[in-house]
């Protein structure tokens, strides 16, 4: 997968309305990663799951192209 | 939509009246009007619910010499197109029905031209020139077809009821087609609940030639490996949904010479086939909805806002408690099999309220929640996924309350209960880890089994079904797709809860969601576009979200059930209730222990208010094996057929060469 196409899954899932179950910060960090380990078969550690993951997006990004080698 | 049936042999000229009371059993399958064609080895019987050129399309129906006659089942929506193509051909028409196209398709084309139809079918072709007979069942097994075999004789039947007619055939249950019902939900095709009796495989042919038979598929259900998937887009896969949707739709309520309604059950799927009918339609349009008294099964207040919103003429009918016992007899004389739950009772009510306003044909949203990923089951195996990539983490507890809001309000809760429901059958190399707490929920119903049968089934788990080999490369949900597309969806959601009680009372069910281009497509889109973290069906939910209001796209999911034990102990309770349950019925089955089943009636006698999923299964699995063993097996399903097959009766008798019309 290359950096391009992980970039536009992840602007993807930001496009989407979230429901408004994930008005619990906690649960919407759940709910985001879930997204991101089944679309990119990867394991987020704790730390990415604590707050939603996508607010530290350059952090995910690296860890993205770390562990499914992108490019 | 019709019956069909017949008798094959390449011994002794098999018996036409054999075929005709078979004609009788099927009269609520087609009370328009029947007929048969014999010669010397075959007999092709059809009863007739005439929907499509109602006057000339009279069946059996043969080619231009006939060498070729069919006996079909449903309804091929693309007949107009491959009429063109086959008289462009060179092929003679002469009616104007889409049984006529199925001849000429098959001259042309062979077996492939099941691959052309795109339609819901169940077929019998018999080519008197080679002295074979071709049975086909549609790609998903909407419509259903049975057959038993004799060393010389086979004897083919949309309903098992109509085989059973032959007084040759033994009645008695198969243990494993019993097996598979207390852990699949259905027997899987061939086997059947009844020895002896099979049903032949959705998207299978058979021929049956020189007293031998060959099953094999003509279509299969397929997925791109993961990551592989044509087309990543989410804007273009919106499009291309929308687009062929609103033509399988169309084409199901526009592709009919008699009045279509539409089912409106208040959920999401219902409201898209309804909208786009009145969006992309000019016809009035009735709408038929279920209701419960029961406010905790109701989904009124959804119906009325989509049928305000549509200006559809709705009718609604209200179920009972008991009005779902009194017509349970009558349901499982229908379904043939025993069943898990209530639920098919009121779409047999349903099915007779559409009818009582006149209509045939209705088109309904089954099959979207397997085609676009609606399941619960599918979201608890992608949570139950995620927590198994680390089970250690104190987060991912929490996913549960995705799947189950209420744990939101009891936090203390989530941990004990996640980890419950986390590690039940945890095995994320298993393919079918996504059913296998189903099935094994529902394997429990063995413990309450005779020794007998037990024995004939041993002590292991239930198997996982055969994944095709490059399942391996499948996403996830595609796995657990497939498992739902071959298992519940032909053998209960489209059989016991569809067909079957939509027939009974002579209606026809069209699906557009299991339309074969709606299919092939959403199976070749990338897993997150249908189940998009834990939100299911979203694709479907922007690609109608101009057609269906906010407060249907994104309602909490409620999964359509119906009160199960309770519902036998409403008012009094039916009489038949305590003879079959009785320790002697119990007994002559032989299926049930027959301690344990008046135990689990004593509770449900004082407790079925509250009676959990597991007793509640327990009941309904005795009761309907109960009443399947009183009317197939202990009396002779032959007394509760009509003496007569559906007038006007059409016999084409190729023996004396001779056809008639009978009054």
């Amino acid at each position: 997968m290359t950096p391009a196409e992980i970039d536009r899954i992840l602007q993807e899932y930001l496009s989407q309305p979230q429901p408004d179950s994930t008005s619990d910060a906690g649960l919407a960090a759940i709910r985001a990663a879930i997204f991101i380990e089944d679309v990119f078969d990867v394991t987020l550690p704790d730390e990415l799951l604590m707050a939603d993951p996508f607010a530290r997006l350059p952090e995910l990004r690296a860890f993205l192209l770390t562990s499914i080698g992108g490019g | 939509m019709c019956g069909i049936c017949g008798v094959v042999s390449d011994g002794a000229p098999p018996d036409p009246s054999i075929v005709t009371s078979m004609m009788a059993q099927l009269c609520h399958r087609g009370p328009d009007g029947s007929g048969y064609v014999r010669d010397h080895q075959a007999v092709l019987g059809q009863t007739r619910l005439a929907i499509i050129d109602t006057v000339g399309g009279v069946q059996p129906l043969a080619n231009e010499d006939d060498t070729i006659w069919v006996s079909f089942n449903g309804e091929i929506f693309n007949y107009v197109e491959l009429g063109a193509q086959l008289r462009e051909a060179g092929h003679r028409f002469r009616t104007a029905s889409d049984t006529e196209v199925i001849v000429h398709a098959w001259e042309q084309w062979g077996e492939d031209c099941f691959n052309r139809f795109n339609g819901q079918w169940a077929i019998a072709l018999w080519d008197r020139k080679l002295r074979r007979l071709v049975l086909s069942r549609d790609r998903l097994g909407v419509r259903p077809l049975f057959y038993h075999r004799t060393q010389h004789s086979l004897t083919f039947a949309s309903e098992i009821k109509a085989i059973f007619v032959d007084p040759r055939i033994s009645r008695q249950f198969d243990p494993i087609g019993l097996g598979q019902v207390f852990s699949y939900w259905s027997a899987i095709a061939p086997t059947t609940v009844f020895s002896g009796i099979e049903q032949l495989p959705p998207g299978h042919l058979a021929v049956y030639e020189a007293g031998s038979l060959t099953v094999r598929p003509y279509w299969t259900i397929d997925f791109p490996p993961r990551g592989q998937e044509p087309s990543q887009d989410l804007h273009e896969n919106i499009e291309g949904l929308r687009e062929r949707l609103i033509v399988a739709t169309k084409l199901r309520f526009e592709r009919s010479d008699v009045p279509v309604g539409a089912y409106l059950s208040g959920g999401l799927d219902s409201s898209v086939t309804t909208a786009i009918i009145r969006n992309y339609t000019d016809a009035p349009l009735d709408t038929f909805s279920l209701r419960f008294e029961d406010a905790s099964f109701d989904e009124g207040a959804y119906q009325s806002l989509m049928a305000e919103q549509l200006g559809t003429n709705h009718h609604e009918v209200v179920v009972s408690r008991r009005e779902i016992a009194d017509v349970f007899p009558e349901v499982i004389w229908h379904t043939e099999t025993p069943i898990l739950r209530s639920a098919p009772a009121p779409m047999y009510l349903l099915s007779r309220l559409v009818r009582n306003f006149g209509y045939r044909v209705v088109v309904t949203g089954e099959g979207a929640d397997e085609v676009m990923g609606g399941y619960d089951i599918f979201r608890e195996a992608r949570v139950r996924s995620f927590w198994a990539r680390n089970p250690h983490s104190s987060l991912r507890d929490r996913a549960v309350e995705l799947l189950y809001p209420w744990m939101q309000r009891n936090p203390s809760q989530t941990p004990a209960f996640a980890r419950s429901f986390f590690g039940m059958d945890l095995d994320p190399a298993d393919p079918a880890m996504s059913h296998r707490p189903r099935w094994n929920t529902t394997g429990t119903l063995r413990s309450m089994l005779t020794e007998h049968v037990r024995a004939r089934l041993g002590d292991e788990a239930p198997a996982a079904l055969q994944l095709p080999v490059s399942s391996a490369s499948w996403d996830p949900l595609a796995r657990a797709q497939w498992l739902e597309m071959t298992t519940l969806l032909p053998g209960y959601i489209l059989a016991s809860q569809g067909d079957r009680m939509l027939m009974a009372n002579s209606v026809e069910g069209r699906f557009p969601f299991l339309d074969v281009n709606v299919v092939t497509f959403a199976n070749q889109l990338p897993a997150r576009h249908k189940l998009f973290g834990v939100d299911e069906k979203h694709l479907l939910k922007l690609a109608f979200a101009d057609l269906v209001p906010e407060a249907v796209r994104h309602r909490p999911k409620q999964p359509y059930r119906a009160p199960d034990a309770a519902s036998f102990y409403a008012g009094g309770g039916p009489d038949w209730l305590a003879e079959v349950l009785s320790p002697a019925e119990v007994r002559a089955a032989g299926v049930f222990d027959p301690v344990q089943v008046s135990g689990l009636a004593r509770k449900a006698a004082t407790r079925s208010d509250r009676f959990g999923n597991t007793d509640n299964m327990r009941m309904l699995a005795v009761v309907s094996t109960q009443l399947v063993h009183r009317q197939f097996i202990a009396d002779d399903p032959a007394v509760h057929a009509r003496s007569t097959a559906p007038e006007p009766v059409h016999v084409f008798d190729l023996v004396n060469n001779e056809s008639e019309q009978q009054r």
